[in-house]
């Protein structure tokens, strides 16, 4: 999985839980457009492009991206918002805790175990996230 | 000199005269099964207000149906303000708008801003009684994409300078308890009830921070906290018991087996 795609599929709970519009800045920038129950990525990886379609938008979340083919189920078991995500026969647990209005810890476990950490102020946010072994930073304004 | 005091005690009438009622809840979680006890202890009440975390419960997975359904048995008993709390914002965004909109009564979010139809006051008349009601959330609240949640203190110091004149200052608060003396302490102008959620703790006497009584009916409609308010203040406060509460529903089994399918055949 490349590291944008990652970013939205895994490392992004709040914009896909929200169905929020997203543009981030880093080292492979992306955008999400919000279309009604639908999300649309756009950035310069592999796929370019994506959808993402919602199911159960409260207290359940169940959403399904493609391509490829991967579903997911959330919720928000208190100040933090997890959710098992699936594709093919991989499952991801995907996570993130809100310790502040300010400042949040996220990460990915199964198929990936990764692991960031977001500042935010008002809409934009501010991160970075270990993967593989090695950090990147990351920018980026909801809307 | 008799005439003077006479004169002065028929102008000042109106002042002392008025003696104002409030029923209130906190932390329901949409507990349903003891709606039906709860209604007689808030029905009778002038005022009824609710301190938050009343549409949902992750404890047992409460779903959209049961947020729309306690919803609505507070809008039906003729609640009066609830402010949003931390387990309203784990509705998530979309439920929680749409909820809102249909919501009769003003949900306060005053140290909140969001695209939400949410009030940062509420100015109720009640027997000629102006009664300004403000709400600030604090802990646990999952603030989402575009949202900003700032200082209660700050929040509720903007709100005062631009609210309209009022006789009564009630503020609803959802926070734990060691930030809400905090906050009570500093309020810049005294209000004659703090209702307190988010603790779950059942006050058989309101805890008094610089002359602010702040008061908590405890969780999942064990209680109802009852107060009578007059110029003066706090003329009484009761917490009513719900006589033997009915049990609470069991954990529903769907989302274990929406699990085992979910995570069925992953290697």
């Amino acid at each position: 999985m490349e590291l944008a795609v990652f970013l939205f599929a895994l490392a992004d709970l709040p914009v896909a839980m929200a169905g929020a519009g997203e543009a981030v800045l880093g080292p492979a920038p992306w955008a999400v457009l919000p279309l009604g129950p639908v999300q649309v990525f756009a950035g310069f990886t592999d796929p370019p492009l994506a959808l993402r379609v919602h199911f159960l938008r409260g207290p359940w979340f169940s959403w399904l991206d493609f391509p490829p083919p991967r579903l997911a189920l959330g919720r928000s078991p208190g100040h933090a918002l997890v959710a098992l995500v699936r594709e093919g026969s991989t499952l991801y647990l995907s996570w993130e805790i809100m310790g502040s209005p300010w400042l949040s810890l996220f990460g990915s476990l199964g198929g990936e175990n990764t692991l960031g950490l977001r500042f935010r102020w008002r809409k934009f946010w501010a991160g970075g996230v270990i993967r593989q072994g090695g950090l990147s930073l990351w920018c980026g304004v909801y809307f | 000199m008799v005439w003077r005091v006479l004169l002065a005690l028929v102008l000042a009438g109106p002042a002392w005269a008025w003696e104002i009622t409030v029923a209130f809840t906190t932390d329901l979680h949409a507990v349903a099964s003891r709606f039906a006890q709860l209604a007689p202890l808030l029905g009778a009440a002038d005022v009824i207000l609710d301190g938050g975390d009343a549409w949902e419960d992750p404890r047992r997975f409460t779903d959209a149906d049961e947020a729309w359904t306690t919803m609505r048995w507070m809008a039906e008993l003729g609640y009066d303000a609830m402010v949003l709390a931390n387990h309203e914002t784990y509705l998530g965004p979309h439920l929680l708008r749409q909820i809102l909109e249909e919501t009769p009564f003003p949900v306060l979010a005053t140290n909140l801003r969001a695209p939400l139809p949410v009030r940062a006051y509420a100015l109720l008349e009640v027997k000629g009684v102006r009664i300004l009601v403000l709400g600030v959330l604090w802990d646990l609240a999952v603030i989402w994409p575009g949202w900003e949640l700032v200082d209660p203190l700050e929040a509720i110091q903007a709100t005062l300078a631009q609210a309209p004149e009022h006789d009564l200052f009630i503020l609803l608060g959802h926070m734990d308890t060691s930030r809400a003396v905090g906050l009570a302490a500093k309020l810049p102008e005294k209000c004659a009830l703090f209702i307190l959620g988010h603790d779950h703790a059942l006050y058989a006497e309101p805890l008094w921070v610089q002359g602010v009584p702040i008061v908590q009916a405890g969780g999942r409609g064990k209680a109802v906290g009852w107060v009578r308010l007059g110029p003066e203040g706090l003329r009484e406060y009761q917490l009513k018991l719900v006589p033997d509460p009915a049990a609470l529903p069991p954990l529903p089994v769907w989302p274990i087996f929406a699990l085992g399918l979910f995570l069925w055949g992953s290697r």
